[in-house]
C-alpha cells in the first residue's frame, strides 16, 4: 500500500477544502477502498475518514448528522443518510414495509459483516469486480487511461452485455443500486456551497471512450444522502439475483422489478438488472411494453426480450442474454404470484 | 465382538469415543500458536514480487528506487542473490516448486515466478516498496494451455506404480462389448488455498537455522533448507506446531520459505513472510487441469469386459510434477482387459502441487461419471451395476483386499439417503421451479501410513503420573493432536489431561509428512505400542515422584499395498440437487456418505474430516476453477470472493456415518485414514444427480450457471 495521509472529518468546511483535490479519496465503511489500495489500483495522497461522523456501534438514529440518519420525510418520502450501513437500512421496518426490493437487494450482496461496515454512500460509488480493474500488471481503460482492455480478449464470462463499449465491459457490482434503479430516489450532494439533488439515474455514466469516468460527482462534492419517494399504493416488488454460489457472490444477473396490477393487468411496472450492465441498468423500453398488458407470462417474456434487444455479449458471455431474460421473467412472476 | 483380535478394551473410553479436540479451547481463544502469528523482537518483513510475464527475460531489474524508500533494508534479486545452491525435489528429502532454485537467474517460465525479495521494517513498508522495484522484460509467448503446448512427458512410474499400464487384450474385449460408452472429461485447475495463508518466520543463531513455517511437512522443510543452504541437516531446526489447513499445499517448501532464511542470514535478523491470498493462489502449487477419456464395454448384463482410461494433464516447464489419474480405476471394479495411460504437457505454470486426494479426486469424478452413463446405457440401477462389478482382489496388483465393504456403504447408504425414492428417468422430478434429482458414485483411497517412531516417557510429578510422547509429524487440523491423547489415555490408563502431546517439529522423533491420508495409521499404532511398553514396565516398578520411565515404537512405511494385501478404504456417496432449468443454477440439497475406512479412531474428528470432504466435493462439482488470462497466465481469481469455494449457505444436510470393520492386516489398531476419501466420490455424485435431474451431462467441471443453460443459447 502507498504510503498516504489520513485525515478526520469534522463535517466543517475545511472537509471540502480537502475533497476538491482529486488525489484525496473519502473512506466511509471501506470495504471498498481499503481493498483497492492494498492492491495498489488506489493510490490516493490523502484519505479523509468520514467515521467521525458517524461512529460505528451509536444508533444511527440518534447520532450523528443527516449523513448517519434515516428520517421520514414530507408525503411519505424517506430520507437515508450516506453513512447508513448497509445492515441498518436493509432491516429497517420502514424499508422492509416501503421497499422490500431494496432490503432484498441489500441483503443478497457480500456477508452479514461486510453489510455491518458498507455504507449507501460507498454502496453508490461502489468500483467495478471486473478482474482487469483490479490488478495493476493487467491492463484497464477504467484504471489507467487508454491502457486497454485485457477482459475483451480475456476472461469475460462474468462481464456486461448492456451499456458496454469498445473501451470497456465491466459490470457495475452493486445489487443495490439495481434496486434504487427502480426506486428513483433523489440523490443529495453536499458541496463546498448549497447542496444539490440530482435524479438516481443521473449519478452513474455509461463508460464510452472515458470509462475512468464513472459518476457525474465533481470534485469537492460529496453524497449526503437519498431521497426515497413514496412507493405507488399496491407496488409489488421484487429482487432476483442468479449466481452459482448460494451467497456471498457478485450476479451473474440480477432483476429488480416493480408491478402494479388491477384486474389481471399491468398498469405500472419497472424494470432494473444488475450484473450484466455498466451501470445499474433501467429496461423503459419493456417497461412501457408490459404497461395495459395482461400480467402473464407471455407479456413477461415479451418485454424480458425487448430488454436484450440490444444487449452485445461476446465469446464467452453470450449465456447472459437468455440468462438475464429469464431472471426478468421470473422476477416478475414473482412479484405478480405475491400477496 | 466388534474387534476380536485387539489386545485391549473392546468398547474403549477413548480409542473410538468421540473425544472433544484437546486443543479446540486453544484454538478458538488465540492461543494455538500458529508459525508465522509470532511475534519476535527486530523481525523485519519480506515481501516476494512475482513476474508479471507468462515468460521471457529479465532485461534490466532496477532496485535503486525501491531501496531508498522508508523501512527498507534489503532487495534481493538474482543480480545481487550470489551463489545458489539448487535442490532438486524429493519425495525423500524435500520438495520444492521450482528445481532451478529460487531467484537463480533471468529465465521467467510462469507468471508470478519470483524476480525479488523486498525486506523492510514493517510489512506496509515492503508491501510498497515491491511496487518500486522496475523490471524490464523481453516476453516470450507463454504456453498457457495443454491443447497448444509442444512439449510434453510420459512418466513412467508414481511411487513405484506404472502410469503406462495394461493387462488383457483391451481393444479385443472391447470390440465384443454388448454395450460401450467412449467420454471425455475435464477438471479445472483448482487451488487448495487453505485458510491460513503460507507464512514463516526465519532466523539464525551462529551456524543453525530456525524456521516457524505453516508445512505439513518439517523434515521436507529440513531436506530442502539443509541443501540450499549446505549445511548439516541437524542444524535445521522446522517448527509447526498448528496448522489452518493445508489439503496438500503445504507439504512443498516454497520459494519465499527460501527467500525468508536468505534475507535473514544476509541481515542477521529475523525476517517473516506471509504471501498474500493473491500470491497464494498464483504462486502455490494448483491442482492441474485434466482431460479424461473414458472407454468402457460391458456385456448385456452388467459384467465389465474393457476399460480404457487416457488422461491430459500438465506440468511446469522445469519440473516433473504428476496427477496421477488413473491408479485407482485399474482396480476398483473387476475388468480383465484394462489399459491406461498419463500425458503431462509442459505449460508457462508455477510447478502444480498436491491437492486433496490427488490423481484420486479428477479420476473418480471421471469414472464414476463415466459409470452412471454406462449405467444408463445399459438401462440398469447404478448401483446394481457396481455390484455386479465388485470385487474381492485388486486386479492392478493381483492382491487382495485386505477388507472391502463397498457394497455394504451402498446398502447402508441407500437406505439412509431413499435411494428407491430416485426416479430412473431423467429430467421428470420438478418441484415448483426446480427439477430434483438422486445421484451415486463411489469414494475411495489408499491405506496409507508412511512409517513413523513415537518416543513415550512416563513420570511422576507430586504423586501424579502424567505422560509425555513426540513425533515431528505436524496435526493440520484434522485432530492428530486428539487421537494420540486417546490412545495414550486409554493405554496407559491415565485421564486424557496427563497425557502431553508434542508435534510439529525437526526437534521430535521421526515423523512422516502431514498428507496422503496416513498419518492415524502411520502414528497411531506407534503409539499404542510405545505406550503398552511403557505400561509393561510400569508393572514391573513402582513409579516414584522424579522417576522416568521412557519408551519408544516404530511403525513402517506401507503405501496402499504390501506382498500379501492391498489396503483401500472405500464408501458410497449419494447426493440429492436441484437444477433450476431456465435460471441454471444448481444446488445441492442433501448428501449422505458411508464409509468404509477400517476402524474409527475419534467419530467426531473423523467426521468432521468429511463433512469437510464432502463440502469440499460440492466446491469441486459446482464452483471451483481457477482462471488464467490468456495473455500471460496470470489468473484473474485470486481472492476468495472471485475463486469460489462453498459458503454456509452452499451447505446442505450432510449424513457422515461409518461401516467400521477395523482394517487388522493393516496395523495394529485396524485404523485407516479419512482425510482424502471424503472429497472423492461427492463430484460424481452430485454431477451424476444433475444428469438425474435435467437429462443433460455436463462433462467438464464446475457445473456452472452458464453451463447448464448452453443449448438455450447462441454460445459463439
Amino acid at each position: 500500500m502507498k504510503p498516504f495521509r489520513y485525515l478526520a472529518a469534522t463535517g466543517g468546511a475545511s472537509d471540502f477544502a480537502v475533497l476538491t483535490d482529486p488525489t484525496t479519496h473519502v473512506l466511509a465503511g471501506g470495504t471498498g477502498l481499503v481493498d483497492l489500495m492494498k492492491l495498489g489500483v488506489q493510490t490516493p495522497e490523502t484519505v479523509l475518514d468520514l467515521a467521525a461522523l458517524a461512529p460505528i456501534g451509536r444508533p444511527p438514529r440518534d447520532e450523528g448528522g443527516d449523513f448517519a440518519r434515516i428520517a421520514d420525510g414530507e408525503d411519505g418520502d424517506l430520507f437515508v443518510g450516506a453513512l447508513v450501513r448497509n445492515s441498518t437500512l436493509a432491516y429497517d421496518e420502514r424499508v422492509r414495509t416501503r421497499y422490500p426490493v431494496l432490503a432484498e437487494a441489500l441483503l443478497s450482496g457480500a456477508s452479514a459483516q461486510l453489510r455491518n461496515l458498507a455504507t449507501l454512500g460507498g454502496n453508490l460509488m461502489q468500483r467495478t469486480r471486473c478482474p482487469y480493474f483490479r490488478a495493476t500488471d493487467l491492463p484497464c481503460n477504467k484504471r489507467v487511461v487508454a491502457s486497454g482492455c485485457g477482459a475483451i480478449a480475456g476472461v469475460h464470462r462474468g462481464h456486461a452485455i448492456l451499456g458496454t463499449s469498445p473501451s470497456c465491459i465491466a459490470t457495475h457490482p452493486s445489487d443495490m443500486c439495481v434496486a434504487l434503479a427502480i426506486l428513483e430516489p433523489t440523490l443529495v450532494i453536499a458541496t463546498a456551497n448549497e447542496p444539490r439533488t440530482i435524479p438516481f439515474d443521473e449519478l452513474h455514466l455509461l463508460p464510452g471512450d472515458t470509462p475512468h469516468r464513472e459518476t457525474t460527482l465533481a470534485p469537492g462534492e460529496l453524497i449526503l444522502g437519498m431521497v426515497l419517494p413514496a412507493p405507488l399504493p399496491r407496488a409489488k416488488q421484487r429482487y432476483l439475483k442468479v449466481r452459482d454460489r448460494a451467497s456471498y457472490e457478485f450476479a451473474l444477473a440480477s432483476a429488480a422489478v416493480q408491478l402494479v396490477i388491477h384486474d389481471k393487468t399491468v398498469i405500472d411496472a419497472r424494470i432494473g438488472l444488475g450484473g450484466v450492465a455498466a451501470i445499474p441498468w433501467r429496461a423503459s423500453a419493456a417497461e412501457e411494453l408490459l404497461e395495459g398488458k395482461p400480467a402473464t407470462r407471455a407479456s413477461f417474456q415479451a418485454a424480458a426480450e425487448l430488454a436484450l434487444a440490444h444487449a452485445h455479449p461476446l465469446r464467452d458471455n453470450a449465456f447472459k442474454v437468455d440468462l438475464a431474460i429469464s431472471t426478468i421473467v421470473r422476477a416478475l412472476e414473482l412479484a405478480a404470484e405475491a400477496p | 465382538m466388534k474387534f476380536p483380535r485387539m489386545d485391549m478394551p473392546v468398547s474403549g473410553e477413548h480409542i473410538g469415543a468421540p473425544v472433544v479436540r484437546v486443543d479446540a479451547r486453544k484454538k478458538v481463544t488465540g492461543q494455538a500458536d500458529y508459525a508465522a502469528e509470532r511475534h519476535i523482537p527486530d523481525l523485519a518483513h519480506g515481501v516476494v514480487l512475482g513476474a508479471m510475464i507468462g515468460a521471457g527475460t529479465i532485461k534490466r531489474i532496477d532496485i535503486k528506487a525501491a531501496l531508498a524508500l522508508p523501512g527498507v533494508l534489503d532487495v534481493i534479486t538474482h543480480e545481487n542473490r550470489g551463489t545458489v545452491h539448487r535442490a532438486k525435489g524429493s519425495m525423500l528429502m524435500g520438495m520444492v516448486d521450482d528445481s532451478r532454485g529460487v531467484l537463480a537467474g533471468d529465465r521467467v517460465t510462469y507468471c508470478g515466478q519470483p524476480v525479488a525479495f523486498v525486506v523492510a521494517e514493517t510489512f506496509e513498508q515492503a508491501m510498497h516498496a515491491a511496487t518500486e522495484v522496475f523490471v524490464e522484460y523481453e516476453e516470450d509467448p507463454p504456453i498457457l494451455t495443454a491443447e497448444t503446448a509442444t512439449k510434453q512427458i510420459e512418466p513412467k512410474r508414481f511411487m513405484g506404480e506404472k502410469l503406462q499400464y495394461e493387462r488383457g487384450k483391451t481393444d479385443q474385449a472391447m470390440a465384443t462389448a454388448a454395450v460401450t460408452i467412449d467420454e471425455t472429461y475435464e477438471t479445472p485447475s483448482e487451488h487448495p488455498t487453505p485458510m491460513e495463508p503460507h507464512g514463516v518466520i526465519a532466523m539464525w543463531t551462529k551456524d543453525e537455522l530456525h524456521i516457524r513455517n505453516a508445512t505439513q511437512w518439517v523434515m521436507g522443510d529440513r531436506g530442502v533448507l539443509a541443501r540450499v543452504f549446505r549445511m548439516w541437516p541437524g542444524k535445521v531446526h522446522i517448527h509447526a506446531p498448528y496448522l489452518g489447513g493445508m489439503f496438500g499445499s503445504k507439504a512443498t517448501t516454497g520459494g519465499h520459505v527460501i527467500l525468508a532464511a536468505l534475507a535473514a542470514k544476509r541481515l542477521a535478523r529475523p525476517v517473516k513472510c506471509v504471501l498474500s491470498r493473491q500470491a497464494v493462489l498464483q504462486t502455490v502449487g494448483h491442482r492441474p487441469r485434466t482431460v479424461q477419456r473414458f472407454a468402457i464395454g460391458a456385456a448385456a448384463d452388467g459384467k465389465l469386459l474393457a476399460m480404457r482410461h487416457t488422461t491430459t494433464t500438465h506440468t511446469s516447464q522445469q519440473d516433473d510434477y504428476i496427477e496421477p489419474t488413473n491408479l485407482t480405476s485399474r482396480h476398483l471394479y473387476t475388468v480383465e482387459n484394462y489399459a491406461s495411460s498419463l500425458e503431462v504437457k509442459r505449460l508457462n505454470v508455477v510447478m502444480p502441487g498436491w491437492m486433496r486426494a490427488p490423481g484420486e479426486a479428477p479420476c473418480q469424478y471421471a469414472h464414476e461419471c463415466a459409470i452412471d452413463e454406462l449405467a444408463v446405457a445399459l438401462g440398469m440401477d447404478p448401483i446394481e451395476l457396481r455390484r455386479i462389478n465388485d470385487g474381492d482382489k485388486d486386479l492392478g496388483r493381483d492382491l487382495p483386499y485386505s477388507s472391502k465393504h463397498l457394497m455394504q456403504c451402498f446398502e447402508r447408504g441407500a437406505q439412509r439417503f431413499g435411494w428407491e425414492r430416485r426416479s430412473s428417468k431423467p429430467g421428470t422430478r420438478r418441484d415448483g421451479h426446480v427439477l430434483v434429482g438422486y445421484g451415486t458414485a463411489t469414494a475411495t483411497y489408499p491405506g496409507n501410513a508412511f512409517g513413523a517412531k513415537v518416543r513415550a516417557r512416563l513420570e511422576r510429578v507430586n504423586g501424579r503420573p502424567r505422560a509425555i510422547l513426540d513425533c515431528m509429524s505436524s496435526d493440520v487440523g484434522t485432530g492428530l493432536y486428539t487421537v494420540i491423547t486417546a490412545i495414550a489415555a486409554e493405554t496407559l490408563n491415565l485421564p486424557l489431561a496427563d497425557i502431553e502431546v508434542k508435534l510439529g517439529s525437526t526437534d521430535h522423533s521421526y515423523g512422516p509428512v502431514a498428507g496422503g491420508s496416513g498419518l492415524t495409521a502411520a502414528i497411531g499404532p506407534a503409539v499404542y505400542s510405545a505406550c503398552t511398553k511403557l505400561a509393561a514396565k510400569r508393572a514391573k516398578q513402582e513409579l516414584r515422584d522424579g522417576d522416568v520411565i521412557k519408551a519408544s515404537a516404530f511403525t513402517a512405511p506401507v503405501m496402499g499395498a504390501d506382498r500379501h494385501h492391498t489396503y483401500q478404504s472405500f464408501g458410497a456417496v449419494f447426493a440429492e440437487v436441484t437444477v433450476d432449468p431456465e435460471l441454471g443454477m444448481v444446488r445441492v440439497r442433501r448428501m449422505t456418505g458411508v464409509y468404509d475406512a477400517g476402524r474409527i479412531m475419534n467419530p467426531r474428528t473423523a467426521r468432521s474430516q468429511l463433512l469437510g470432504g464432502l463440502t469440499f466435493g460440492i466446491g469441486m462439482a459446482l464452483l471451483e476453477e481457477l482462471i488464467p488470462d490468456p495473455a500471460h497466465g496470470r489468473f484473474i481469481n485470486t481472492d476468495l470472493a472471485e475463486y469460489k469455494v462453498p459458503v454456509h449457505a452452499d451447505m446442505p444436510d450432510l449424513d457422515v456415518s461409518f461401516v467400521e470393520e477395523p482394517d487388522l492386516a493393516f496395523n495394529s489398531l485396524g485404523c485407516r485414514g479419512v482425510g482424502e476419501i471424503g472429497l472423492t466420490g461427492a463430484p460424481a455424485a452430485i454431477a451424476n444427480a444433475v444428469y438425474n435431474a435435467t437429462g443433460k451431462r455436463i462433462r467438464d467441471l464446475p457445473i456452472t450457471v452458464a453451463k447448464v443453460l448452453v443449448g438455450r443459447t447462441d454460445t459463439t
